[in-house]
């Protein structure tokens, strides 16, 4: 360099050398210091700007090399605090504490099984490994298989508008209603299939019946039906008290009373001994010491005649039993509207059973 | 427009096409000033925008004098030429 050059930028050249020096020794620990590094150098009142500020002092011939000289150090001042910017968020990144691969795992809410889907899984479980299927049916239903073909004659007061849900009544067609209870289900398999039938029908009815606690407008029942050649009442006899065993404890009794069905004959009701106090009597047992679980009997030969079987040939059993009874005894509700109302702070409670 | 800021506004547009960190703004309108004391020429880009940085340009194109690019951001606001006579109102007119 011309040394007259020099001499007159000496200066200004001196400034940049010093500046220089004082970039380099600058101490950027954190990002603190980091932001005081570039309010010192590279904000538009900085240093380096103040030096571009005096270039306009200094003659013109002396500019280029003083502006190229000033250029470099803004570049170098501006690439030090990026590099230590960068260095820095590294660091930061990596004091993120790793996480706890010993902690345990959050337990996330799965849902319960509704208790009244508990007992009937059961109940369908013991069945099956007895050798019956499941069978289903609508539940919007016509009045032939609900009532006539069940041997329910036409002034049998279930047919009253007081006890059935009718979605239609006096149709040329026939009367539809919601199903009063899983029967339906035997006329359709015994018109859809030959014996031996030997089926379950799980599934919701529906009742006209005033709601409380004791009674509610849909229930769940199961219903059996077994059609053969020499079936008896032992067998069905031998079944239930399979069932029983299984269901309510070994050491369960059973007792069977004459009723009457329309569509079995003869007709009976079981009761079992109270599996809360043993048969000694308690206040859910009404102090009976037996609870009533069901109503059977042998199919009505009328029945097997409207589904083109022949009872001569043929004989079977059917019974069929109410699920919330058994529900609530089990889990203690003293309300069977709980079971219906899909309240989450009951339903809850029955995730781990 | 008086005659003589006609011309120094023909004479920016000149500079700035020759000088390539600028030729983007070609089209571009623009604000100037002219210090008479430190005979400075101050071009505006984005009058809105302060500068937070400068850059001393080598080659200057049809400029009298040295060029400085003003940036914010890293985005060219505006320009200054250095010891120039670009800009200044001619007494003739």
């Amino acid at each position: 360099m011309d040394e007259t050059l020099k001499a007159d930028t000496s200066e200004i050249q001196s400034k940049i050398d010093h500046l220089e020096a004082e970039i380099a020794a600058f101490e950027i620990q954190d990002k603190n210091t980091l932001e005081a590094y570039r309010l010192k150098f590279l904000v538009r009142k900085g240093k380096i700007a103040e030096l571009f500020e005096q270039l306009k002092t200094i003659p013109p011939e002396q500019r280029p090399y003083i502006g190229k000289r000033l250029n470099e150090l803004k570049t170098a001042a501006e690439s030090r605090f990026e590099q230590v910017r960068a260095t820095l968020e590294a660091r930061e990144a990596q004091a993120v504490p790793a996480p706890d691969l010993t902690l345990p795992g959050r337990r996330r809410f799965m849902g319960a099984e509704h208790p009244v889907q508990k007992v009937l899984s059961e109940m369908k479980e013991i069945f099956f490994r007895m050798g019956f299927t499941e069978a289903v049916g609508p539940e919007i239903e016509r009045d032939d298989y609900n009532f006539t073909l069940l041997n329910f004659p036409d002034d049998h007061p279930a047919r009253d508008m007081q006890d059935t849900f009718f979605l239609r009544k006096g149709a040329p067609e026939g009367d539809v209603v919601l199903r009063t209870h899983t029967s339906p289900v035997q006329i359709r398999t015994m018109l859809s299939q030959k014996p031996p039938i030997r089926i379950i029908a799980p599934g919701k009815v529906y009742r006209n019946e005033a709601i409380s606690a004791r009674s509610y407008c849909v229930f769940h029942q199961l219903e059996g039906l077994y059609v053969d050649k020499g079936v008896t009442f032992a067998d069905f006899k031998a079944t239930i008290y399979s069932f029983a065993q299984q269901m309510f404890g070994s050491d369960v009794k059973l007792r069977f009373r004459p009723s009457f069905f329309p569509f079995t004959e003869p007709s009976a009701e079981v009761d079992i001994t109270c599996y809360l106090c043993g048969g000694k009597g308690c206040r859910v047992c009404k102090h009976t010491g037996w609870l009533e679980i069901m109503g059977c009997g042998m199919v009505h030969p009328n029945v097997l005649r409207n589904c083109n079987i022949d009872p001569d040939i043929y004989s079977g059993y059917a019974w069929g039993m109410g699920i919330e009874r058994t529900t609530l005894l089990r889990y203690k509700i003293d309300d069977i509207r709980l079971l219906f109302e899909n309240d989450v702070r009951m339903l809850s409670q029955f995730e781990s059973i | 427009m008086p005659d003589d800021e006609f011309y120094i506004r023909e004479k920016i547009r000149s500079v700035i096409r020759s000088i390539p960190a600028l030729t983007q703004f070609q089209f571009h309108d623009f604000e100037f000033l002219y210090d008479s004391d430190e005979q400075i020429l101050h071009v505006v880009f984005n009058p809105e925008q302060d500068a937070d940085d400068s850059v001393f340009l080598e080659e200057f194109g049809e400029a009298d004098g040295n060029v400085l690019v003003h940036t914010a951001n890293g985005i060219v606001v505006g320009f200054s030429i250095l010891d120039t006579q670009i800009g200044r109102p001619n007494p003739k007119l």
